[in-house]
């Protein structure tokens, strides 16, 4: 319990310290007024326009502002949208949520059979190859990967649509284009694409487990015992590999929704990372600390949840050590 | 989780839902699918003076009068008009005619929409600046009173969206921007005109869905529906029509042009746009910034020449345009009220302007910065990197800033004026030269509205009273011999580098018929899907 | 472990034909970006000596092309060849810089943290915790964004490559911190450091001296595989368009450019400087892999 709170005094100090960051951005910036009426409007008018949105008030004063907004979830109007950013952020969210599902989904599922046997098979024909792959998989920048899809696979063989998302459709309750033909043969390409780096990066790791793991004395009495082959490379090799992979999996989750922000940008999906992009080339600064504040709270939230996950499962971290 | 959050999160997923069922309901529809790069910024016909807003707000609006189909100017809300006396026009309204959620337009709707344009908020305080009172004689009369005559009063009302006093009232959308309480301005996401189609649905950056106005008053195309998805990137634009997944591409990016040329199924529809492409040198300072030269030798005409003949405008035309653009001879192309046909462009000799520089005083050339936006016109970017590596050969070495629009403009226009050498453009929305006098090649003044995005500061005092004589005169053709006798001033004294006047270039299926104004207008209610 | 090489290096070494070919064509690679305004046969990023007369040249076998451009030419007229070579160099240059940038500081992290422990290892190690669960790439991604929007445009595009080593590098400390605080952990229990202690020597000299060089491996492995990871991240910074400007492309940048005219025809402006990066891509992770192989040979 300890260990738990401590984290959850740690965590709050990261998120004041991602707010003021956000508040600096919020700050910094040229000339809000300008970027919210346009090109024509006259000094005088842009001047009223100053007043009347509070930034002539002194630093603290919009400082204060600007943190009891953010807690009551309100933060400002975005100057290109015109709109409430936190409504702009649930509204993206959704899109960003199942594609970094939809790629988590397909880099485990292949990763793990194939990490699996590239670590059984180091020498085989097969388990070269997939290795080769992996490294020019972790090796390509996906956004090279994505151009290189939607050449082959929308302008020459025409079979996926090259950007959006497609049809929404309902499955108990939940909304959500993976429920949908349309809407799987959209996120295909994209979610391809984001999970490739992932599928290189825990195949690797689950083959250099696995080959840790072969080599202990407790695989030896296995064998020795004579137990057959599939039961100790499933039962008595693999547990033992999964409690390192199943924490790198906390970390990889992260690293798909940052990785999101590129493949959303190639495919035009329409979540969070484009709506981040736009933020940074339109100058809108209110969407960009809001977006700042918002992933460093689901950063935030998402450690304190894998943190959790550590304690149930190791008895050592309960005790205090670590 | 903020509350605030998640209660918007259950009301965008409610939205979405009467979404599908209104998308269902519309299976037998005429579809038409239209893709372009950017997006509307806002739906307020009042917020955003920005010509792709507001051509597409044309759509769902309309003011008293408009362009019709041959892109002459008729009534829309307004049936007739008259000119009791030289300051004086009374506006008949057109009757009968509902807003799309079914309320009465009326003369107070008019009234209403007028105050709303002179709001602090509002970006269209422009369109009436000439306008002294208005009012409403009737529910079916408009009178409106100008301070001098104003023979173009008409063009100038072609901005002017009316809105529904109550819908705008019940809504607290009486200014176009409501930022008390820090509300989101009801009118910037949600639209209730009288045009030919309203707004079904709308996801910003996302998607736009447009349906036809069962009650429209006018003549309109077969178009039941309309999707609308910005696209930002280029080849992503050309693969979603090559691949049917849109049926209209506009601006269709011009290295394209021949790979839809010669797929089936599509073609590329083109006409000359009123937009005017230049390069602007700054003659205010004495000084001029961002560069070690010292001085201002842009106050030499010599070295304005100089520039000119050393950009080699042609080359960019075959090279950066793909050809799809015309020679400029001056600052508005031939369509426009006030082209004068007499003017010639300086010709591409970079051995005079290394001459001409020689006798300003500048044998080796100088160096200096060049301000670009890289995402605002077609292929402005590159159009930059060409100036650049052009003037290199006469000797100028320019640094070049290029940026997106969204930096590039706080920077260059007032208060600041902050560049010595640009790209820019302009299209007078008016279709008369005058606009470009009041706006870009008028001596600043920016007190009385002149001058705002004259970023080269060029001050002709004879072509200023020119301008402001035509800007009185009620007999046509003395007014457009005024309009071109000052656009000659300006064309003599290099107030500007004109480089081209650009194609409006659109890739859309073969069945489909499209309407095409050069003022890069996109009325939907004359398209047809075949 | 690094301070001396083992005597099996070389043989371990040549007997990986795919290592032997990943670090010849880094050196090969290495070299001609370096001494690019000697090897490349246009000076692309000088703009007196482009012609936009020359633009969308095909590579020098395909009909139509100039023999003047191997590569071809991009929209600009610039060739496409000495482009790479120049915006490889910009590549290279941010990939080595910002991993200079991350090792220096995870090092004296790790090591002051490692060796001293206490209030110095808690608060320091906090703060990489806390970074460690922020992506580097996102990180980059905020630190430049917010910079392109707050900094007037000429600023950016002329410290682009600075600002990037900053981002990069300042995004990918964590890692090497922990490493070698772990290093040094093991390190420190060992009796040459006790008996460093004794005879009196100063800690300074005890850490760079005697601790420093048995760290060396692992933070040598962790680095050529970072190489990699910074050559990707600021390519992609580039082709957000938060990287370096339209007049002095990296190689990222040059593929984003392009990228507009892939479906145009014009696909030597993508697919060269694609292969370029990838390659070099690639051939830092194989090498880095060997390496790393080769000095934890149980993993092989």
């Amino acid at each position: 319990m300890y260990f738990l709170v401590t984290r959850l005094v740690q965590a709050s100090i990261v998120m004041l310290g991602v707010a003021l960051v956000g508040f600096l951005v919020f700050q910094f910036i040229g000339d809000p007024v300008l970027a919210l009426v346009g090109q024509e409007t006259t000094i005088e008018d842009r001047e009223a326009l100053r007043e009347r949105l509070g930034l002539n008030d002194p630093l603290l004063v919009q400082y204060a502002r600007f943190v009891g907004n953010a807690l009551q979830g309100d933060f400002g109007i975005s100057y290109s949208f015109n709109r409430d950013v936190s409504e702009m952020i649930a509204e993206r969210l959704p899109a960003t949520i199942e594609l970094v599902l939809l790629s988590g989904v397909l880099a485990l599922a292949l990763a793990i059979p194939a990490g699996i046997y590239t670590g059984i098979r180091r020498k085989g024909g097969l388990a070269q190859t997939i290795m080769a792959l992996s490294v020019i998989g972790v090796s390509i920048p996906s956004f090279l990967l994505g151009i290189l899809l939607i050449l082959v696979f929308s302008v020459w063989l025409n079979w996926l649509p090259s950007f959006g998302r497609g049809d929404v459709g309902t499955f108990l309750g939940i909304r959500s284009s993976l429920f949908t033909l349309d809407g799987l043969s959209h996120a295909l390409m994209p979610a391809a694409v984001l999970c490739l780096f992932q599928l290189g990066v825990i195949l690797r790791l689950i083959r250099a487990e696995m080959l840790e793991v072969l080599r202990t004395d407790y695989i030896r009495f296995a064998w020795a015992r004579g137990l057959p082959g599939r039961r100790v490379y499933m039962h008595h090799a693999l547990k033992n590999t999964l409690v390192p992979v199943v924490t790198a999996i906390g970390l990889q989750l992260s690293s798909l929704f940052a990785f999101s922000i590129i493949t959303e940008k190639v495919f035009q999906w329409p979540g969070m990372g484009s709506l981040l992009l736009h933020a940074i080339g339109q100058s809108d600064i209110p969407l960009l600390a809001a977006y700042l504040i918002f992933v460093g709270l689901v950063f935030t939230l998402s450690n304190l949840v894998v943190d959790a996950i550590y304690v149930a499962i190791d008895p050592r971290i309960r005790h205090g050590g670590r | 989780m903020p509350t605030s959050l998640l209660k918007s999160l259950a009301v965008s997923l409610a939205a979405s839902v009467t979404l599908t069922t209104a998308v269902a309901g519309a299976l037998n529809a005429e579809t038409l699918r239209i893709a372009s790069q950017g997006d509307a910024t806002s739906l307020d016909p009042h917020s955003h003076n920005e010509s792709f807003t507001n051509y597409f707000l044309g759509n769902v609006y309309e003011g008293l009068v408009g362009r019709d189909r041959n892109f002459e100017i008729a009534g829309q809300l307004a049936e007739s008009w008259e000119q009791v006396d030289p300051n004086t026009w009374r506006f008949t309204l057109r009757p009968g005619v509902t807003f799309h959620d079914g309320s009465a337009f009326t003369a107070d709707d008019v009234i209403f929409s007028m105050d709303r344009a002179l709001a602090d908020s509002s970006n269209f305080k422009h369109v009436l600046a000439s306008v002294d009172s208005y009012s409403a004689p009737d529910d079916m009369t408009v009178e409106i009173v100008t301070r001098a005559p104003n023979p173009i009063l008409l063009n100038d009302l072609l901005d002017l969206m009316i809105l529904d006093r109550q819908w705008a009232e019940a809504n607290e959308a009486q200014e176009p921007i409501n930022l008390q309480a820090e509300e989101k301005a009801y009118s910037a996401t949600n639209a209730n005109g009288t045009g030919p189609f309203s707004v079904v649905s709308r996801a910003q950056g996302e998607k736009t869905v447009l349906a036809e106005n069962p009650d429209y008053w006018g003549d309109k195309g077969n178009v039941t529906e309309v999707i609308f998805t910005p696209i930002n990137n280029a080849s992503t634009l050309v693969s979603a029509l090559l691949s049917g997944e849109v049926d209209l591409v506009m601006p269709l990016p011009l290295q394209d042009i021949a790979r839809v040329e010669g797929a089936d199924g599509v073609k590329v529809v083109s006409s000359p746009e009123a937009r005017t492409m230049y390069i602007g040198m700054d003659q205010w300072r004495d000084q001029i910034i961002e560069s070690p030269v010292e001085g201002n030798p842009f106050k030499d005409l010599r070295v304005r020449q100089a520039f000119a003949h050393a950009v080699d405008a042609q080359a960019i035309i075959d090279r950066v345009m793909q050809g799809q653009a015309t020679l400029a001879t001056q600052y508005v192309m031939d369509k426009v009220n006030g082209f004068n046909p007499d003017l010639t462009r300086l010709a591409y000799d970079v051995d005079k302007a290394k001459a001409l520089l020689s006798e300003a005083g500048y044998p080796d050339g100088f160096e200096l910065t060049m301000d670009c936006s890289t995402d605002r016109y077609v292929n402005d970017g590159q159009i930059c990197q060409a100036v650049v590596s052009l003037l290199a050969r006469a000797g100028i070495k320019v640094n070049l800033i290029a940026q997106p629009k969204a930096q590039f403009f706080p920077k260059v226009v007032a208060p600041d004026f902050g560049t010595s050498f640009f790209l820019l453009s302009w299209t007078p929305s008016t279709m008369d030269s005058l606009n470009v006098f009041q706006n870009v090649l008028g001596s600043r003044d920016l007190d009385n509205g002149r001058g705002a995005w004259n970023i080269s500061g060029c001050s002709i005092p004879e072509a200023d009273a020119l301008a402001e004589k035509a800007a009185v005169t009620m007999d046509a053709a003395e007014r457009e011999a005024l309009l071109k006798d000052a656009m000659a001033l300006m064309v003599e004294n290099v107030c500007l580098v004109p480089l081209h006047v650009q194609q409006l270039v659109w890739g859309a299926a073969d069945n489909i018929d499209v309407v095409q104004h050069p003022t890069f207008e996109f009325p939907l209610e004359y398209f047809n899907v075949n | 472990m690094l301070a001396k090489i083992r005597s099996d290096f070389w043989f371990e070494f040549l007997s990986s034909p795919v290592t032997v070919v990943s670090a010849a064509i880094i050196v090969v690679l290495v070299l001609a970006c370096t001494f690019a305004p000697l090897v490349a046969p246009h000076t692309p990023f000088d703009p007196a000596t482009i012609s936009i007369l020359d633009n969308n040249m095909p590579p020098a076998w395909v009909s139509g092309a100039d023999g003047r451009f191997l590569l071809g030419t991009d929209m600009q007229g610039r060739d496409v060849l000495s482009a790479m070579l120049y915006g490889g160099r910009i590549s290279l240059m941010v990939g080595l810089g910002a991993v200079a940038l991350s090792t220096l500081i995870g090092m004296a992290v790790g090591l002051a943290t490692g060796y001293f422990g206490g209030v110095t290892d808690a608060v320091l190690m906090r703060i990489a915790e806390i970074q460690f669960a922020f992506p580097p790439i996102l990180i980059a991604l905020l630190f430049n964004g917010v910079l392109k929007t707050t900094l007037p445009a000429d600023l950016f595009a002329r410290a682009a490559v600075p600002i990037m080593i900053l981002a990069i590098g300042l995004a990918g400390w964590v890692q090497f911190a922990r490493i070698v605080r772990a290093s040094v952990l093991v390190q420190r229990s060992q009796d040459y450091v006790a008996a460093c202690q004794a005879i009196g020597l100063p800690t300074i000299i005890i850490i760079l001296r005697h601790i420093t060089p048995n760290v060396l491996g692992p933070v040598l492995v962790l680095a050529m595989l970072q190489i990699a990871v910074a050559i990707v991240t600021e390519a992609t910074l580039s082709f957000l368009g938060l990287g370096t400007p339209l007049t002095a492309p990296s190689l990222g940048a040059l593929i984003q450019a392009g990228s507009q005219f892939l479906f145009s025809g014009i696909w030597w402006v993508v697919i060269f400087p694609g292969a370029m990066l990838l390659i070099m891509v690639v051939a830092f992770n194989l090498v880095a892999d060997w390496v790393r192989d080769y000095l934890n040979p149980r993993l092989r």
